[in-house]
């Protein structure tokens, strides 16, 4: 209370649910309840008035007027805009989520008094484009982003941290090699990692951004909603609040479904009642494909970095789904062995990232942290070059897919014509050789080049590839004064300006909402120049 | 013996909050297997186990009949409110079921036995303080001490401030007015706060005064705007009666962030979205809040200091969540709630912080955390004096309330015959001078007195206070100073025998048969009240509307939902219609009486063409009678 040390404070920005941690002054993680006196807060957002309401309220609002509740904005980060109109309005996605961070800011500041830095996790697949966007999202509610971190490398921490990695006494511990399970509410993903003494080290990362628990909860409104319709011949999914009530329903019955062996579930539409009854094994079998496509990935994930299951030390238990009795038996009989919860699955990623925060504040005071992250990038980062044998343009892969970060990364390209005058840079994410399977992230140009330029002319390009996911980009040409540095820049981000407003409009200093559908930024085309291989 | 750990158990009317002294010797609450910090106090009882928390809840919307909630607001009463299974069981059976399961959750996550501190409202009397620890005795739970709730938070605050250090003995005391609206009840006291000593200058509270009333008056109200919009009441059974209830316990909540809510009423395929400004709820709820004003001001009197003299106020219970009451207080106090100290923790991290001083001086170690407390009574502890003149009896108070705990005091009296070898006390709590608006806690019926004494032959009987609020009562012969055997009576709650029975039934796994069984098989088992069909009215109930006493306890009234509809088991089935019924009524009334009109009218113009006053062109007219040949036209 007394010392003016800055608190050290990790957010886990969750499709669904949210929880903020902070480092307490015994050095050790501790959730922080929200003004309601819970751990998570729902991602939620509702619009009333002039009022944004975030959290549980929200949440319930779903079942009575849906069409004002932003939920899953995360889902939608790199978009535009959101997909639904509220009260007339656009939102980019990560003005939503800056809402749902200055609830948690302000409810976390009542209780240990206002701080401005702190780390947010993104999941490992995030592309850049979406880790810029959240960056941007915590810009705009006022925090100063230390870093942005991986997920399961938070939850990584926590349970280092837990079993003692992180303490002195544990630099003799031997290598570790976990792998982290996190099926959330909205996202799953998969990681293997080495905790070597003090660093972490993701070998391989993997998931899919649209599974998650409120899959099986809409299995549930599914099986409801037809058995329902078999008897009543309505679907009572058409009407969007007795939907949103439904699903309520039946995200409490999968609750109770972890805890008991069967569960009754009451629908009601159109002044007809049914209560449908269900049974664990019955939803375990409705829902067993979702589970077998975690397991798919799993499986893949491992093989990726290059282990098997006798390698493992652990199999960490992370995110509020791995509640479902059935995903602990299925890792359990996978890997054979006992699957880790022993950090609170809903919290573990929360105080990760708050561990990481209090080590890179410490690192700022200049003191020797103690622990190191060693980050991988979760998808392969290249330019589109033109092969010169086939003519053909194809995606040249600079830093390959989990590579450890931070990396720098160069390569030598080559004009096509003589006297070309501009070159344009594409910069592309993704696996694939063929560039419209990658998702472009990025174009830099460089114009102006002296008229007599001849064909061939090296052009060096650099990849400096930050921890924090942040990509910049160097492009020199032999011969010439010309450079050319570049950070990231996408189409969908917003500019500056923009962002200072939302951060106004967020903070509750301008009431005037900021306008989102004019003014991106437009990139000028490259010119007629192409870079060859 | 396996080394034990400090737990502090808050077994609230609606939820359960547990702490625990971690490594480095703080509070910090446990949770449970789901990750909740609370647990909703509910037991749904199947037939061959019992269910709790959440999935309780669940299955209570379907058949309430099986499930106890808010049971520890009927404790010290002779029975939980509502039967279950058909049956009335006793509240402390409940509590005990909550109780062990929670013992159990605790145990299973760490090393260690827990030794438990119990926190207890400081309104408690001294039968439902009874009832609750026959509760942990029933569930088998040792328990190593009790504090009441408002001491609790304040020591928690007291740690959350660093006064627990053994560095703070510099820092400056402080003075707190503890407010502690939990579901079912209201403390409110004024503790005095100094590095290792927490001392209660004041304690006043409300036993039926809780955030439960809150919703009930909401229910109760939603409830009266259906039933004018649809002529019917939805409350009609009990099912649709929780369900009601629960929603404006949501709506509740809804208001608490937002300024309108919407609940959802149901019934006979009716159905309403009933909208409720938080202005509404504050309005209809008033009358709460000014009684929750009384008993803050009257502990202020109590301790007789002026607001100034308070440094902190700490809002204690969900139920300070509403803005009205935050409100109110800091009108009523010139003070800002305390931020940073969890309304739903922080008794329970108290009574851990108890239980690790308890289990230190127990087992001869230094505590972590060394603080003395200091409690009061809550209540005058009298006894019964009947004056043969008038009839009347009378309470004598023998120990003030507000008096430090551990305390003791001896009044003497005297037999009224010779040779008499009985004497009977009747032991009172409250503030009252007439006995029967006291609580009749206990009979003391002295025994053993020697023969041949003489009338009026003084004895002393000697009460005392422990620390922890049991009484201890001894008497001896003024003149010889021999020892006199005391049977303590106690007038309400379960005898120990009844307490051992339930107990050996708990040891085991139950459900609702072999509860039931055991009810069964034990006719004299307690039933004061006739057992059977229970009326809507009794599904709920209610607050004392009457003005309670600022102290002392509320007469028990087992009032029924309000409202004249809702004594719906007494009226006949409903015959009132609904406005849909009242349309299509009226829709057939016009279509079929301007049909009787048009064929009257078209028969009228067969028997008078002359009538045809609008010329219409009927088939089988012959031709229309030329104006003013009929002798009729004369009306026109």
């Amino acid at each position: 209370m007394t010392n003016e040390t800055i608190a050290a404070v990790g957010i886990d920005l969750g499709t669904t649910y949210s929880a903020v941690a902070y480092i307490d002054d015994t050095g050790r993680p501790v959730t922080l309840v929200n003004a309601e006196g819970d751990l998570v807060t729902p991602s939620v957002v509702l619009f009333e008035g002039d009022q944004a309401v975030v959290g549980k309220e929200a949440l319930k609002a779903i079942a009575t007027e849906a069409e004002h509740v932003a939920q899953c904005a995360k889902r939608e980060l790199g978009d535009r805009t959101f997909h639904k109109t509220l009260q007339g309005r656009k939102y980019p996605p990560e003005a939503l989520q800056a809402l749902v961070l200055n609830k948690l800011h302000q409810d976390a500041a009542r209780q240990i008094g206002d701080f401005r830095k702190v780390v947010i996790t993104v999941p490992a697949y995030f592309d850049e484009v979406r880790r810029k966007a959240t960056q941007d999202a915590g810009y705009m509610a006022g925090f100063e982003v230390l870093d942005i971190i991986n997920e399961p490398t938070a939850a990584a921490i926590a349970h280092g941290f837990l079993k003692g990695f992180l303490n002195r006494q544990g630099e003799s511990n031997a290598p570790r090699k976990l792998l982290v399970y996190d099926l959330g509410g909205g996202t799953f993903d998969v990681t293997v990692m080495e905790i070597r003494e003090h660093e972490f080290l993701a070998l391989a990362t993997d998931g899919d951004v649209q599974l998650g628990g409120q899959d099986f909860d809409m299995r549930l409104v599914d099986y409801v909603a037809q058995e329902f319709m078999r008897t009543y011949q309505l679907d009572p999914r058409e009407d969007p609040n007795t939907a949103g009530r439904l699903w309520r329903e039946c995200e409490d019955a999968k609750r109770t479904l972890s805890a008991r062996a069967k569960v009754s579930i009451s629908c009601d539409y159109k002044s007809q009642a049914a209560r449908v009854e269900i049974t664990r094994e019955k939803f375990e079998e409705i829902t067993q494909d979702l589970l077998n496509r975690t397991q798919f990935t799993t499986k893949q994930t491992l093989q990726a970095a290059g282990l098997t299951w006798a390698d493992l030390d652990s199999v960490l238990l992370v995110g509020g789904s791995t509640r479902m009795p059935m995903v602990a038996k299925m890792l359990r009989q996978l890997s054979g062995k006992e699957p880790d919860a022993s950090v609170a699955v809903d919290e573990a990623v929360a105080h990760g990232a708050a561990l990481h925060a209090a080590i890179l504040l410490a690192r700022s005071r200049g003191e020797v942290p103690v622990l190191q992250i060693k980050n991988v990038n979760s998808h392969s980062l290249g330019v589109v070059a033109t092969d010169a044998r086939t003519e053909r343009k194809r995606n040249a892969i600079l830093i390959p897919r989990n590579t450890a970060l931070p990396v720098t990364a160069r390569r030598v390209f080559r004009t096509q014509n003589a006297g070309q005058r501009s070159i344009l840079v594409r910069i592309v994410e993704g696996e694939s050789a063929t560039p419209a399977d990658c998702t472009p992230i990025g174009r830099c140009v460089v114009r102006d080049l002296p008229p007599d330029l001849p064909a061939q002319t090296p052009i060096e390009v650099r990849f400096a590839y930050q921890e924090n996911g942040r990509l910049t980009v160097h492009v020199s040409v032999a011969g010439t004064q010309r450079e050319l540095k570049h950070e990231l820049a996408r189409d969908n981000s917003l500019t500056q300006e923009q962002l200072d407003a939302w951060r106004l409009y967020i903070l509750g200093q301008q009431m005037e909402q900021p306008d989102v559908t004019d003014d991106f930024r437009t990139l000028e085309e490259g010119g007629s120049g192409s870079v060859t291989m | 013996m396996s080394p034990s750990r400090a737990v502090g158990i808050n077994l609230g009317t609606s939820c359960v909050a547990i702490a625990r002294i971690d490594e480095l010797g703080r509070s910090s609450m446990v949770r449970n297997a789901q990750g909740d910090l609370l647990l909703e106090s509910i037991v749904y009882f199947e037939d061959d186990e019992l269910v709790f928390a959440r999935p309780a809840k669940q299955a209570a919307a379907m058949q309430p009949n099986r499930a106890a909630e808010y049971a520890k607001r009927d404790l010290g009463q002779s029975a939980y409110s509502r039967a279950i299974g058909g049956e009335l069981l006793p509240a402390e059976l409940i509590e005990a079921c909550l109780l062990k399961k929670i013992y159990a959750e605790v145990s299973a996550e760490g090393s260690g036995n827990p030794a438990v501190v119990l926190s207890i409202p400081a309104c408690f009397d001294q039968a439902q303080r009874k009832a609750l620890l026959d509760s942990a005795q029933i569930a088998g739970i040792e328990i190593l001490g009790t504090i009441n709730d408002t001491l609790a938070a304040a020591l928690a605050f007291a740690e959350n401030q660093g006064y627990l250090n053994p560095s703070a003995d510099k820092k400056p005391g402080c003075r707190v007015l503890v407010f502690d609206l939990g579901g079912g009840k209201l403390d409110a006291a004024i503790v005095e706060i100094k590095p290792g000593s927490l001392r209660t200058l004041a304690v006043v509270g409300d036993a039926r005064l809780g955030g439960r009333d809150w919703d009930l008056r909401l229910a109760d109200h939603l409830a009266g705007l259906f039933t004018k919009q649809f002529g019917e009441d939805p409350r009609y059974d009990m099912v649709s009666v929780r369900r009601l209830v629960e929603s404006s316990a949501e709506a509740k909540h809804t208001l608490t962030v937002r300024q309108q809510a919407r609940v959802r009423i149901e019934r006979d395929g009716h159905s309403a979205d009933i909208a409720i400004t938080r202005q509404a709820f504050e309005e209809i709820t008033a009358d709460l809040v000014a009684r929750a004003k009384r008993v803050t001001e009257s502990v202020l009197s109590q301790a007789a200091m002026a607001w100034p003299d308070l440094a902190h106020l700490l809002l204690m219970g969900g139920a300070t969540r509403m803005p009205m009451i935050g409100k109110m207080l800091e009108a009523l106090t010139g003070l800002k709630p305390v931020a940073n100290l969890q309304p739903d923790e922080a008794v329970a991290r108290g009574a851990a912080l108890r239980a690790e001083c308890l289990l230190a001086a127990r087992e001869g170690r230094a505590a972590s955390t060394q603080v003395e407390i200091v409690d009061l009574t809550s209540f005058s502890l009298g006894i019964e004096w009947a004056d043969r003149q008038t009839g009347r009896t009378e309470n004598v108070v023998i120990i003030q309330r507000g008096t430090q705990l551990p305390c003791s005091t001896s009044a003497k009296i005297a037999t009224t015959d010779d040779d008499q070898r009985t004497l009977t006390v009747q032991l009172l709590e409250g503030e009252s001078r007439k006995a029967q608006e006291c609580s009749r806690i206990a009979e003391l019926v002295i025994g053993g007195l020697p023969g041949e004494l003489p009338k009026n032959t003084p004895i002393e009987v000697q009460y005392q206070y422990t620390a922890d609020r049991r009484l201890q009562v001894k008497a001896h012969l003024q003149t010889s100073g021999a020892a006199l055997a005391i049977d303590v009576r106690r007038g309400r709650g379960l005898s120990a025998d009844h307490v051992a029975q339930w107990k050996k039934l708990l040891s085991g796994e139950v459900g609702l048969k072999a509860i039931l069984a055991h009810l069964a098989s034990q006719p004299h088992q307690p039933a004061p009240h006739p057992v059977g069909e229970v009326s809507s009215e009794l599904i709920e109930r209610r607050a004392d509307e009457r003005p309670v006493l600022p102290v002392g306890r509320a007469v028990d009234t087992g009032f029924g939902l309000d409202t004249a509809e809702a004594s719906m088991s007494a009226r006949p089935k409903n015959r009132t219609m609904t406005p849909r019924q009242i349309a299509i009524m009226l829709t057939g009334y016009v279509v079929f009486s301007a049909l009787g009109l048009a064929i009257g009218y078209y028969v009228l113009m067969f028997i008078e063409p002359s009538y045809n006053w609008y010329h219409l062109p009927l088939p089988g007219l012959a031709k229309e009678a030329p104006a003013g040949g009929a002798v009729s036209t004369g009306r026109r």
